[in-house]
């Protein structure tokens, strides 16, 4: 499952790919590279294929009037979690304590998820977006709804914040 | 060391996400989600349209009555006329205003009747008004257990009939207008200060 994640390879970068022509089609493309993106930002594999199916749910209703439908996928993501953050910040630190998926994450890398976990949610998507889907300003900024001069911030803000807890 | 730092985020993303599993029947979720919205969509569209529905029919069944109102028709009280009233509660009763329910029967006549939680409901023995506008043109009393029951005129305005008051199953009081004067575009009955408003040509 993990084979198209190798190496440097993101999900939202690369050359232009054909816009699906299903809802199938897109669900086949982007589903797993979804919930990937939803459990960066969440923390929580059980969460993060609820939201992306619930994405999905919602995106069909949507189909045809989208001209894109994968940067609409990743807002409709990106969006999700935000609300699922807002609204179950107790569950989320429950979940995430709970996910056993964790132990097979290095030390030193899961000290810096912990890290990036503890950042607002804003700096952490512009993060993820930035360094794992490897996404633009540009497109970060379509993808959170803000400004790319916010984006910048973010990832600037992020960034010292992680470079402080790695040098304390 | 920026770059250091964005390489080993690069990495912790990517060992964090190449933790994630995903369902085998996501795809199945994702319909059962996508037909329960359609499910939930076409319930709320439902209820409109039979609102809509609903209202446009009361007002066809007011207008088609108000051609009828010679009616001295004084519904009966018999047996045979208690059968065809529940073969014609086919339709819904859909609700209006004042807390009322009004039925559309096949014969054009149209019942109303109060809700269980209307709370000024027909008692037998109380009174019923028929208003024309603000002016009521007549007072019907509802003598207890009455089947039939006619009510008064103003000068020269109106003549209506409401007829077959009678306690029927459940919690409702139903009362049928056999006549709806055709010169008037809308009539409200009142039972016991409970108004409602019905137009001719529909409810707006």
């Amino acid at each position: 499952m993990a084979g198209d994640m190798s190496g440097t390879t993101v999900a939202g970068s690369g050359p232009e790919q054909p816009i699906p022509a299903t809802l199938e089609q897109l669900f086949i493309d982007r589903y797993a590279a979804m919930v990937r993106l939803a459990q960066l930002l969440t923390g929580s594999n059980l969460a993060a294929e609820d939201l992306v199916q619930d994405s999905f749910a919602r995106m069909q209703r949507m189909w045809g009037r989208v001209d894109d439908p994968v940067p609409y996928l990743r807002a409709a993501v990106v969006n999700a979690c935000r609300s699922w953050h807002r609204s179950r910040r107790r569950e989320c630190r429950r979940l995430r304590a709970a996910a056993p998926t964790e132990d097979q994450v290095a030390l030193g890398a899961r000290e810096l998820l912990d890290a990036v976990d503890r950042l607002p949610h804003g700096q952490r998507t512009a993060l993820v977006l930035r360094f794992y889907e490897g996404l633009s300003e540009a497109q970060i900024a379509k993808a959170m709804g803000c400004r790319p001069g916010t984006v910048k911030s973010h990832v600037h803000r992020g960034l010292a914040a992680l470079r402080e807890v790695i040098e304390r | 060391m920026s770059a250091d730092l964005e390489t080993r985020l690069r990495d912790a993303f990517t060992a964090r996400a190449a933790t994630t599993t995903t369902a085998s029947d996501a795809w199945a979720r994702v319909n059962r989600r996508v037909a329960r919205h359609d499910q939930r969509r076409s319930v709320v569209l439902r209820s409109v349209a039979a609102a809509v529905i609903g209202i446009l029919v009361v007002g066809g069944g007011v207008a088609l009555l108000g051609g009828n109102h010679s009616s001295n028709t004084v519904a009966t009280g018999s047996a045979a006329s208690k059968s065809e009233s529940a073969a014609d509660a086919a339709g819904p009763f859909l609700p209006v205003d004042g807390g009322l329910e009004v039925q559309q029967n096949a014969d054009g006549t149209i019942v109303v009747r109060l809700g269980s939680t209307t709370t000024a409901p027909v008692h037998p023995g109380g009174t019923s008004a028929a208003i024309n506008g603000d002016t009521v043109f007549g007072v019907v009393p509802a003598a207890a257990g009455s089947v039939q029951v006619t009510a008064a005129t103003g000068p020269g305005i109106i003549k209506m009939v409401v007829a077959d008051l009678a306690p029927t199953s459940g919690p409702y009081r139903t009362f049928r207008i056999a006549g709806f004067p055709s010169t008037v575009d809308s009539v409200t009955i009142s039972v016991d200060g409970v108004p409602t408003v019905v137009q001719r040509g529909g409810n707006r």
